[in-house]
């Protein structure tokens, strides 16, 4: 059996649970995905530290 | 009591946050929140989960097809749509984004990242099975981020990144008593910064010195005040930082960062548009860090989508 919990709520920011039972109902596997994803490493080539930070934006599952 | 969806799309949880902030301000409001995701609340997103509701929230960008299909659940179930802080009004930040193609963001993650272990150049699939019979799914990765009114139509506009409390309270309860398109006080920054805007610029320099008392732009450091939304009451001026456009535009203004260069065209002599050329040399990431998704030309114009137009 499988459950996805999407999204979970505890904490900032997106992500999914997916949990697979066996037929005993007894936890087999768990799985954790961020599903968000912002690309910060390439947005912030050439942009200089002063003009505007965009740092405070980050969330904490999202800095990939 | 109006009843109240908040959803949180490709956004930093910064306006919810704001709206936390309010405290007690909250429960004095005429709304009621039955369905909030992921962060202020519990709610999930299957579609029969969520409720007929008066007033939806979206805070954020779209940059994955689960957003998409959520915030077109919410216009068919909500009377009021809001776009709540720049993201959702005009891209944002994450927006920047479109200056680069999907590809070379996950090279930049997955493959070239600083502390990238991954020697199989693995890069996140749609559908993957693990050991045969776990089947795991991510939400598709869009080419572009969209503002939300590029994907359905959007009644109320709130700007800030994010907007203050205060703006908040006064933008619900406007939105409450009916009113529609931007939540703003129509002034501009200037008006409510402590410094008399001036109509001359001698130059651009890159580096702002210790400000001196006066306006930002007589010291011939950007801001973009005069052309941004001031419901923020120039909070970054009055902390002697240039306003960089956090406002979104003023309504009846399309493209945020023509309006920043037409007002720089008024401002600047010929060497001081040199300067800018030559001083800032990625002057889009600089002047649409906030609104490129609602530009005119909403990110990169690539090589291929030419080659498809041919």
């Amino acid at each position: 059996m499988r459950i996805e919990i999407n999204p979970i709520s505890r904490i900032e920011g997106h992500a999914k649970v997916t949990l697979f039972f066996d037929v005993n109902g007894k936890l087999e596997q768990a799985f954790f995905q961020a599903t968000e994803l912002r690309g910060y490493e390439k947005k912030n080539t050439y942009r200089n530290s002063h003009r505007g930070s965009t740092k405070n934006r980050f969330n904490n599952m999202w800095y990939l | 009591m109006a009843e109240v969806a908040i959803y949180l799309a490709s956004g930093c949880t910064g306006c919810e946050m704001s709206m936390l902030d309010l405290a007690e301000g909250l429960l004095e409001m005429d709304i009621k929140v039955v369905w909030a995701s992921p962060t202020l609340g519990d709610g999930k997103y299957k579609y029969s989960r969520i409720p007929e509701v008066d007033v939806a929230f979206v805070e954020g960008g779209i940059r994955l097809d689960e957003q998409e299909s959520i915030v077109r659940e919410l216009r068919r179930k909500s009377d009021v749509l809001v776009a709540f802080g720049i993201c959702a009004a005009c891209g944002g930040i994450p927006g920047l984004a479109n200056l680069h193609s999907k590809d070379e963001i996950f090279e930049s993650i997955f493959k070239k990242g600083f502390t990238t272990d991954n020697p199989d150049s693995t890069i996140p699939q749609r559908t993957v099975v693990l050991d045969g019979k776990y089947e795991l799914t991510l939400p598709d990765f869009y080419e572009n981020v969209m503002a939300v009114d590029q994907i359905v139509s959007v009644d109320c506009y709130i700007g800030g990144c994010p907007p203050s409390p205060e703006q908040v309270r006064n933008a619900i309860n406007k939105i409450l008593s009916g009113k529609k398109g931007w939540i703003t006080s129509g002034r501009s920054v200037c008006d409510f910064c402590q410094y008399t805007v001036t109509d001359r610029m001698e130059g651009v320099n890159r580096f702002l010195r210790m400000s001196s008392g006066e306006c930002f732009l007589k010291q011939k450091a950007l801001c973009f005040g005069p052309a941004t939304q001031g419901d923020c009451e120039a909070s970054c001026t009055r902390a002697g930082v240039p306003c960089r456009g956090c406002g979104g535009p003023l309504p009846n203004v399309r493209d945020y960062g023509a309006k920043i260069i037409d007002m720089l065209s008024t401002l600047l002599d010929e060497r001081g548009v040199e300067e800018l050329s030559t001083g800032y040399h990625s002057l889009t990431k600089f002047i649409y860090l906030y609104s490129l998704p609602s530009a005119t030309i909403p990110g990169k114009v690539r090589r291929y989508h030419v080659r498809e137009v041919e």
